[in-house]
């Protein structure tokens, strides 16, 4: 078993095959050995963190991506399909949403970050700039000149 | 790594509210100083005047107002613009505390990337649907030059996204489309030519959409691309991948032949995409390729295709769609062809191919790398195909798709019998519309392959098929010395259920008892139950 430790200081006892999803911890476990010290995670709050450790138990038996796995990825044509349960289980707030994206990105859970940015872009999918705005509470900071170039710009893309 | 910093710091933005309010202060006590001397004479009569009978202003008054107008007008200008800045600034600060940009730029520019493109828009349209919300996401995607590489022409000159492509691209690799009109304009390629020409060491991928009445200028384009590159000895070109493409089916004629073979010499191309082209002797130069399409072609001679697996001996991905062979051809000799070793081969599919050019693959190439196998059941190939089988065993994802003409299952007891052979076989997929397609399949998926996880099925499907798939999840499950069946879809648009309740309870028991990983159950277009 593995002891997580949050920034709020809450402590989470999980199997090491749950926590090792994350790239992060699985190193720092290489490294230390065998060890009963925590594992001190000081960028992720413990709510955020019961909702990672939700998605590393799920996919805790999954094959971890391997570097020619991430390459071929790349090279693929990439889509913003999701699978179910991860569908639901990103199914939060914009502000965990966030927190999860940003806490996958930290511990470096790559499967757990592409659900976040795939949903991210599903919710930005077919909404016009001002809708964009709206949806994630973005001020228009634009200055009139730049407005005008945005809307020259946009004409031409009209023109196709 | 990209880094965006506001710049105004709190201390600046309190010094322009300060210039801003010193602004305001001035003119108002101009005005104010205005007032009160006019007070006793100018205003104080304009009021007695426009109370009383006449509603006149006298010439100087009109003038000392003007003239006081005139004096704050500057700073009111001032104000305005310093006024204009603040609430910029003011957006721009609320917009750093807004959660969506508390995402890092990499992870902000991975959403960008992830946004699909609508369909007739321009691959460009997502980066500029962001670098159209707010500064922050402007200046991210204006300055990734990756979001800007794809340079399309559409329509008449000027093309202004394209052009914008090429700047905003600055120094990356460059996807290039370009499309001749097939109503004989020359003119529009030609300048979208010259215009994407002007960045020829760029490009890495080049698609042509061309006709028969087009190829000279596809081969004036090629020529002029040679020059080009060929001039600058120094840096080499990028192009990896051409895509040749034909809304009818097209020959090449001598000429376009002759560019695409000089062409060879000069670029060494991985991949190619032939679409509606008939794939000519000139391809066989194309030794380079490690990634080979052809889709929607016909083959004038099964000669000129053994030729280019004979070439093509690094290729590592194949995918043949759609092939037929032209009546000259298929006089042509059909079998006796010498056995083509391609080594590096993992990828093969063969989808909508006529058997003879089934035949031809199956009997002539030897693949003793292949993991991804996609085929055609036809049960007059059914030896051909055993015996490919059992000499790759090598394969671990296998797509079978049974087309109904071919004849069945049923009828290929010898690929039934080659698939126990797979040993490493991890991914099943069979597209049929054979009735009780998986009762013969049943015992194989139930007790073979050591490492299979994931199974996939298409088609006419009963109720038989799904108490199969039933069978098999458990079955591998009580076995330790078999894997379980982890991911499972179940497509069927048109199904032959007894009974919609019969379909939920089935639905309910993969997602809930089968213990899977994932599992789409889509019995109808509009019923589909997933876990």
């Amino acid at each position: 078993m593995v002891n997580l430790v949050t920034s709020d200081n809450e402590s989470f006892t999980v199997e090491k095959a749950v926590a090792s999803r994350s790239v992060l911890i699985k190193n720092m476990l290489e490294d230390v050995g065998e060890s009963d010290q925590p594992i001190p995670l000081p960028n992720v709050t413990a709510s955020v963190l019961k909702k990672v450790l939700e998605y590393c138990d799920h996919h805790k038996n999954e094959p971890m991506p391997t570097s020619e796995d991430l390459a071929a990825e790349d090279t693929r044509k990439r889509t913003t399909d999701i699978g179910e349960w991860d569908q639901k289980f990103i199914q939060v707030d914009q502000e965990m949403l966030f927190e999860i994206i940003l806490a996958a990105n930290y511990l470096d859970i790559k499967p757990l970050l592409d659900v976040g940015c795939k949903t991210v872009a599903n919710m930005i999918k077919g909404k016009t700039p001002e809708e964009i705005r709206k949806l994630f509470n973005i001020v228009n900071d634009f200055t009139p000149e730049e407005e005008a170039q945005i809307k020259k710009e946009n004409e031409w893309a009209e023109d196709r | 790594m990209l880094t965006w910093q506001p710049k105004v710091t709190v201390d600046e933005l309190k010094g322009h509210l300060d210039g801003l309010l010193h602004g305001l202060h001035a003119v108002s006590s101009s005005l104010n100083k205005g007032s009160s001397h006019g007070e006793d004479t100018g205003t104080q009569k304009l009021r007695s005047r426009s109370t009383s009978t006449s509603c006149y202003l006298g010439s100087a008054q009109v003038a000392d107002a003007l003239s006081r107008l005139e004096k704050v007008l500057p700073t009111l200008l001032d104000a305005r613009a310093e006024l204009q800045y603040i609430s910029t600034v003011i957006g721009h600060n609320c917009n750093l505390i807004a959660p969506v940009n508390r995402l890092p730029n990499e992870i902000l520019l991975k959403i960008f990337e992830l946004l699909p493109v609508p369909q007739n828009a321009y691959r460009v349209s997502n980066a500029m649907l962001a670098a159209s919300v707010c500064r922050r996401w402007r200046w991210l995607s204006i300055n990734t030059p990756t979001l800007w590489s794809t340079l399309e022409f559409f329509g008449r000159p000027p093309f202004h996204i394209a052009n914008l492509c090429l700047s905003r691209s600055r120094d990356c690799g460059l996807k290039v489309v370009l499309k001749s009109d097939s109503k004989g304009y020359d003119w529009p390629f030609l300048v979208a030519a010259d215009m994407a020409l002007s960045a020829a060491l760029r490009w890495s991928d080049l698609t042509i959409w061309f006709s028969n009445s087009t190829q000279p200028l596809v081969a004036q384009l090629l020529l002029l691309f040679q020059v080009k590159v060929g001039r600058n000895r120094l840096i080499a070109p990028r192009l990896r991948t051409l895509s040749l493409r034909s809304h009818h089916t097209t020959s090449l004629d001598p000429l376009f032949c002759d560019k695409l073979e000089d062409f060879n010499r000069l670029i060494a191309l991985q991949t190619l995409h032939v679409h509606q082209v008939q794939p000519s002797r000139a391809l066989c130069a194309y030794t380079h390729l490690t990634h080979l399409f052809f889709a929607h072609v016909t083959v004038t001679s099964l000669v000129d295709l053994h030729n280019i697996f004979v070439s093509c001996t690094r290729v590592r991905v194949l995918d043949l769609d759609g092939i037929t062979v032209s009546l000259d051809g298929s006089r042509e000799p059909r079998s006796g062809f010498a056995l083509v070793t391609l080594p590096d081969l993992t990828e093969l599919s063969m989808r909508r191919v006529t058997w003879i050019v089934q035949k031809l693959v199956l009997e002539a190439l030897d693949t003793p790398a292949l993991r991804a196998f996609e085929i055609m059941i036809d049960s007059s190939l059914d030896e051909l195909t055993a015996s490919f089988l059992t000499r790759t065993p090598t394969i671990d994802t296998l797509a079978l798709t049974v087309v109904f003409q071919y004849n069945g299952l049923k009828h290929t007891p010898n690929i039934i019998g080659a698939l126990d052979t797979l040993v490493h076989l991890e991914t099943f997929t069979l597209d049929s519309y054979d009735d009780d397609k998986l009762s013969l399949l049943h015992t194989l998926l139930s007790h073979s392959f050591p490492r299979l996880t994931n199974i996939h099925v298409k088609g006419r499907t009963r109720q038989g098929d799904v108490d199969a798939l039933k069978a098999i999840v458990e079955c591998r499950r009580r076995d330790p010395a078999l894997s379980t069946v982890r991911r499972l879809s179940f497509y069927c648009p048109n199904p032959l259920y007894t009974s919609k309740r019969n379909m939920m309870a089935d639905a309910e028991w993969f997602t809930d008892n089968a213990g899977l990983e994932s599992c789409e159950f889509v019995m109808q277009d509009n019923i589909s139950l997933t876990r």
